[in-house]
Order: C-alpha cells, then structure tokens, then sequence
C-alpha cells in the first residue's frame, strides 16, 4: 500500500465512506503511523476534500429542460414506433431477398418462435452451461460474409482469433430453444485468466422490432451487470442479433479484446 | 403504472442529476443538454432493463457515461497518472478558484475524473462506483487518490504558490 491509497483509506473512513466489510482499513492506519510523509500530508489531505466540494461552481439546469425532454419522449411512449421510409424500405427489400434463403430455416426451426424482448435476450444467454442439453445435429444458421471467418458453427464456433490464442474447454455450439448459444474460452497470453462467455445468435424476427439493437458490431451497446458481475453487449448483423455475455469482473478488458478480436479481419485457421 | 407514467416519473426525478453528470463530464452545457437528451431516449427504448427502480440513478448514470464515451469516439484505455511515490512536501492551494477547479477537473483524462464526479458530486458510494465502473473497488479508491493529487498540484500551480505557474499535467503514460 502507497502513500496515496492509505490517505484515501483514511480519508474515506472519516467521512464515514468507507466500506465496513472492505479490507485495508487497518493497513492504511499503520501505514500512516510510520510514515512522516503521510503524517504531514493528512491534516492538509483531508482539508482539501472539503475544498473540492465546496469549490465546484454549481451547475446551473437550463429552465425549460425537464418540458423539452418531456415532449420529445412522451409521444414515442404514446405511439407505437415508426421506421423511417428508407429504412422501412431498407428492410423489405432485403427481407425479400432473403426470403428464400431464411424461410427453409424459419420454417424448421422458427415456425412457433413469439417475438421476445431484450429481456428474454438477456435471460436467454445467462443461463448455466451445465443446464444445456448436448447439441446434437447441424446448426448452420446463414450467418453474413464477413462472419464467416470467425464462425463455423458445427464443431468449433469461433476461429480467427489472435495467433496466441490458446482455447480451451469446450467450444461445441449448443441450441437452446430456437437460439444458438455457444461457449467460448480463450486465452490470449500464458498466465493471464482465460476470457469466457457466451455467444448467442437469433434471427431479428425473433425480437420485437423496437427491441433489435444497432446494426454492426462496431456500434454494439455494452451494459454492465450490477455487482461487478460482467457485461453483455449486443449487436445486429442484417437479419441476425448477437448477445455476447461476458460473466466476469474483468468485462471492460475482455469485451475490448473480443471486440478488436471480432474486428479484425483474419483468415480461417 | 404504465410505462408513459413511469418514465415521466423518472425524467422529473432524475433530469437534473443526469445533466449535472453530463456537465461535469464534457464541461459544456450543450453537450450536456445532448447527452441529457441521448440518456432518457435511451432509458425509454431500453426500459425494461431497470429491473430495479429504486436502481435508476445508477442505471441513467451508466447511460450517460456510455454516451459521452461514444460521443468522444475515445476508445478506453488503460491510463495511469504518473505521481511522486509519496505526498512529500505537501502544498495545498491556499484558496480555490471554482473556474479553476472546474478546468483542471475537465483535463484530467476520463477515467480518473469520472469518480471523483461520481463520489463528490454524485454522491456515489465507493461501491457503487465500482459496479458503476466495472473495476475493483481499491481501483477507484486509487484512481480517486491519484486524481485529486492531480488536482491539487494543478490548482497550487494555478495559484501561483510554486515556482512553475502553469506546468503540465502529471505526465501520462498508456499501458
């Protein structure tokens, strides 16, 4: 423990901010009762917090903030939600289009699929592993060009990672329900831990429309779970949505190294 | 309770907690507004993610800093303040300049002055920062430390109490 981390212990132990069941408290006092340093630097330390809070201008709301944001979102409440024409035309142009290719698909494996929210999305993918049922047959949804590189979904799931990286455990797809779901554990450097989580891909019917996420992994949403507990982020690609669910503390690092992973362009291994 | 209502609820609760943070992150009252506005249409096509409401403060926060993070287009990296290895010689700024304050805290990098808004400011707790942040809670009681030091070697220098008037800030380094 460092000078600066004991001050801030203390610190937060006399503004009662400290968290009674949080180790260090106690590293922190005798740190300071041996170290002319922090003993000089306290009284002052403390003072300062003070200052930064009675310092900070304060922020003036503009007036009529609270009615602008009132009218701009109450009517999309109200209303059901609207495509633009472009892009509602967008949309029906390559719905036809692939129509022929999904419908085969949709009509095994989709037929009685209701349309789900983010919610059951989310549900869908933290699921215990252990609880799946053993895959068994193909699963080949059509996935776009530019995934093709990093997926083949029967056996192995991902390819194209870093040259480094080391997989282990079971990458075997599994199907749950009408969703694929797949596993993956990879290591980008010796010693360091393994980055899991869970990949799940279903088509965009099967999300109430206003549900589907942004388009492109590029502009995925990351949304951390309480508790440090992990992250999940979500994405669409054409007529397909992705949830990534990563179940670890270490989720901001581990989605960026998915997401450069998942970026670049990289041929089959 | 519908959801119309329930939203409504949530803007007149919240709006003012959610600009403020916006504020203090991009240091503009337009960027604010936009950030302000960006939240709440995100909270409405996102609601049924607040499983908790008495939770919403921490969720709308979360929403405005993932805002203001695409906003910048300012991919996260690891970014550490480089300090003396001990608070020696300590010199406090003997008064402080609100716009002083408010322009060193605007230059610290994101990382680090996201939590001493959220602690000063937002009055998040330790804990609540760290889930808000994702990082371990010794992480924000670091990142806390090493930013007010920044601050407080900005600010003395910024009042003239040391012979540099206007060095650079601490130097960073990328991991």
């Amino acid at each position: 423990m460092d000078c600066y981390e004991a001050l801030e212990i203390l610190e937060a132990d006399a503004i009662g901010a400290w968290p009674l069941e949080q180790p260090g408290l106690d590293a922190a006092r005798q740190h300071v009762a041996s170290c002319t340093h922090c003993q000089r630097a306290w009284p002052q330390r403390a003072a300062f917090g003070r200052q930064l809070l009675l310092h900070m201008p304060a922020v003036e709301i503009p007036a009529d903030l609270a009615a602008r944001l009132h009218a701009q979102l109450a009517p999309r409440v109200a209303d059901p939600p609207q495509r633009p024409v472009r892009r509602r035309l967008a949309l029906m142009i390559g719905v036809a289009a692939s129509l022929v290719a999904v419908c085969a698909w949709v009509a095994v494996a989709l037929r009685s699929e209701l349309p789900a929210s983010l919610q059951t999305l989310q549900a869908a993918v933290d699921v215990s592993l252990e609880e799946l049922p053993p895959f068994s047959g193909p699963f080949t949804p059509r996935l776009p060009t530019e995934w093709e590189p990093f997926f083949d979904l029967a056996p192995h799931m991902v390819h194209g990672f870093p040259a480094a990286a080391q997989f282990s455990g079971s990458n075997a797809p599994r199907q749950v329900g009408k969703l694929a779901l797949v596993p993956f554990q990879f290591t980008l450097r010796r010693g360091t831990e393994p980055l899991q989580g869970r990949l799940l891909i279903l088509l965009r019917t099967q999300l109430e429309p206003d549900q589907v996420p942004r388009e492109s992994f590029a502009s995925a949403e990351i949304l951390y779970l309480p508790q440090q507990r992990g992250a999940w982020i979500v994405w669409s690609e054409g007529e397909y949505v992705f949830a990534c669910l990563m179940p670890s503390s270490s989720a901001p690092a581990a989605l960026q190294q998915f997401r450069r992973a998942l970026s670049v362009s990289r041929p089959l291994s | 309770m519908s959801e119309r209502v329930a939203l409504a609820e949530l803007i007149d609760r919240h709006y003012a907690l959610v600009y403020r943070y916006a504020y203090r992150l991009s240091g503009s009252a337009t960027d604010a507004e936009d950030l302000t506005q960006q939240t709440f249409l995100q909270a409405q096509a996102h609601w049924e993610q607040l499983r908790d409401p008495a939770a919403a403060k921490y969720w709308l926060c979360a929403i405005t800093r993932n805002a203001y993070l695409r906003a910048k287009r300012n991919p996260v990296r690891p970014v550490s303040l480089d300090l003396a290895p001990e608070p020696c010689a300590p010199v406090y700024p003997e008064e402080i300049d609100p716009h002083a304050l408010q322009t060193a805290l605007q230059e610290l990098p994101e990382e680090f002055r996201t939590p001493v808004i959220l602690f000063y400011f937002q009055e998040f707790s330790y804990k609540d920062i760290a889930a808000h942040l994702n990082v371990p809670l010794g992480t924000v009681m670091s990142r806390l430390a090493r930013a007010k030091e920044a601050l407080r070697r900005r600010l003395v220098a910024e009042h003239g109490t040391t012979a540099v008037r206007r060095p650079p800030f601490p130097q960073l380094t990328r991991g």
